[in-house]
């Protein structure tokens, strides 16, 4: 176990008998909830963020918080957060957000630490399974695979709520800070592979035109010494609770800059079955330029119907030189309804396209690419069982059009046009 | 015919505020008895039980408590909240899951809230408008 992962440990269980002592001396300004779940996913054809063909029950979130009301206008609190998400999560124990809050007024506070990122009206709310009706959020505008850049970062945020009167209300925040991401996330390997890959073939065919050495073929290169670093990254939300009730409209930017840099061995197959290898370091940078998220939500008793539109611009820089540019559209359109206490209903139509300037894959022409891989098409729809206040059960459905949002790492055989996803996944918050 | 629609309307408007009024007033809304609060408009004592105001005016604390259940939690939560219990839990959890609150005091029942309402600054609450308030200041929400 590693060290960080002990001192986490230590710190959750310390937490956890200062919890209890405090219940037991009748304190009611400490508070500790928690949550437990567990999933089952299956897909048809294709595998999604894991080895979902064979089914995979790599898809579970483990959490405990504490808050402490230390003045009126002083609060602090943590959150430690387990997960597993196929090659993702691994049930590493983190700390998902903690921080000092100070609320000055209403419409003013200032938080410092680990704080959760407002993007959409979802995205500080993507790891609770239970605070929504589906299983999996739309995945174009909610990309799994882009957790660790979007979920939280280590900094300040500046925030508050004001009363408009009878115009409703307005929510804003915006907040600045860093943060470490794993590389040995799925998005990450992927960044990598093609930056290897594309490098490879640069050099493979330097060796064949300048030195004049006859190379066979390029074999899976090695990476080494990875490391992915979110220099910094800004952002703000505004919600506008509008006068008609129920009615929320709302848009969120985010900017940033990562870096990477890891250490390449290129293996080249020459004639007469040599290997020759080459060792190169690399440096590369993956900047947001723009991430907007343009949001509304409607509920009405037991109807909400929400719709969210995307946009991402970024661009990916290797050594210097700007070696691909990012442009994804996503949008989508939901509605859940309760039927009963026990039971909610709901379904999306989600639409996801990795470069919105090529959204029939007309330049996809390189090997092994094909046009459906341009879009991504998601037809969901959810049951939700509440068995009782701490406990639910969720059964999901997907109908896929397009392999837009495929990890070519998960799926090396190829991937199909049509597939499907089915997930069941069961919850328990206190 | 062009009375006897209007004469149809007026008595709609009036049974629907009078329904209104009544509905209203299946709860009451206490508070401290040290406080100069007399009454609060609809909007605040919404934003309050949203953890959206958190100040008293005078810049003091406030603090939120309400019943786990029970009629009186089902009008409060109808008629002032406009958020089905679902809803309303699903949003603290929300606020609790992400750190952006700490949750409000629940009571099971009437007499422990009114306990607590009295003994405790800043305290606002709610009950069932026949259970006796003596120890509690009532006010009325607009």
């Amino acid at each position: 176990m590693k060290k960080r992962q002990c001192w986490f440990i230590a710190g959750a269980m310390i937490l956890l008998l200062f919890s209890w002592w405090g219940y037991a001396q009748n304190l009611d300004w400490i508070h500790m909830h928690g949550l437990v779940s567990q999933g089952y996913i299956v897909s048809t054809d294709n595998n999604y963020h894991m080895n979902t063909e064979d089914a995979s029950v790599e898809f579970n979130e483990a959490a405990i918080n504490f808050t402490a009301q230390l003045t009126p206008k002083l609060r602090t609190g943590l959150q430690l957060f387990s997960r597993d998400f196929g090659p993702n999560g691994n049930n590493d124990l983190f700390l998902d957000w903690g921080y000092l809050d100070y609320q000055w007024k209403d419409y003013l506070g200032l938080r410092m630490g680990k704080i959760k990122r407002p993007a959409g009206f979802y995205n500080t709310m993507r790891d609770i399974d239970a605070l929504r009706t589906f299983v999996l959020l739309p995945q174009g505008v909610y990309d799994e695979s882009m957790r660790e850049f979007t979920m939280s970062v280590q900094g300040a945020s500046l925030y508050g709520n004001l009363s408009l009167s009878f115009a409703g209300d307005l929510e804003y925040e915006t907040y600045y800070g860093i943060s470490n991401i794993n590389p040995d996330m799925t998005f990450t390997q992927e960044l990598f592979s093609t930056i290897a890959n594309n490098m490879g073939r640069g050099m493979e065919k330097r060796l064949k035109a300048q030195e004049k050495i006859p190379v066979e073929a390029v074999l899976d290169p090695r990476v080494r010494n990875a490391n992915n670093k979110m220099r910094h990254s800004e952002g703000i939300s505004l919600v506008w609770n509008t006068p008609l009730h129920g009615l929320r409209l709302g848009t969120s930017r985010m900017l940033g800059r990562t870096e990477q840099s890891a250490t390449f061995d290129f293996h080249f197959l020459m004639e007469g079955e040599t290997v020759k290898q080459i060792t190169t370091p690399f440096e590369s940078s993956l900047k947001f330029k723009a991430l907007d998220i343009f949001s509304c939500e409607f509920e009405w008793n037991n109807l909400t119907l929400a719709g969210e539109y995307m946009i991402m611009d970024g661009e990916v820089t290797v050594d210097g030189e700007v070696m691909q540019l990012i442009k994804e559209e996503a949008y989508y359109a939901q509605t859940s309804y309760r039927l009963f206490d026990w039971l909610k209903a709901g379904a999306y139509y989600s639409v996801y396209y990795p470069d919105s300037d090529d959204k029939k894959g007309e330049n996809l022409t390189a090997p092994g690419q094909k046009d459906f891989m341009a879009w991504q098409k998601d037809i969901c729809a959810t049951l939700r069982f509440d068995l009782n206040e701490f406990w639910l059960v969720k059964c999901e459905a997907h109908l896929m059009d397009g392999a837009g949002q495929l990890s070519t790492i998960l799926n090396p055989a190829g991937v199909e046009r049509k597939w499907q996803l089915y997930t069941v996944k069961t919850s328990i918050i206190f | 015919m062009k009375k006897t629609i209007l004469y149809i309307l007026t008595g709609i408007v009036f049974f629907g505020a009078g329904f209104s009024l009544f509905a209203q007033q299946d709860i009451k809304v206490i508070v401290q008895k040290d406080m100069a609060l007399t009454e609060i408009d609809r909007n605040t004592f919404q934003r309050i039980y949203l953890g959206k105001n958190k100040f008293w005016k005078d810049g003091s604390a406030i603090v939120a408590v309400h019943l786990r259940g029970g009629p009186a939690h089902e009008v409060f939560l109808k008629d002032f909240i406009n958020r089905t219990d679902s809803k309303f839990r699903s949003y603290w959890n929300w606020i609790v899951f992400t750190g952006r609150g700490v949750p409000l005091r629940s009571f099971e029942n009437e007499a422990e809230l009114i306990q607590y309402v009295a003994e405790t600054p800043g305290a606002i609450g709610y009950v069932s408008s026949e259970t006796n308030t003596d120890n509690v200041k009532v006010i009325s929400v607009n």
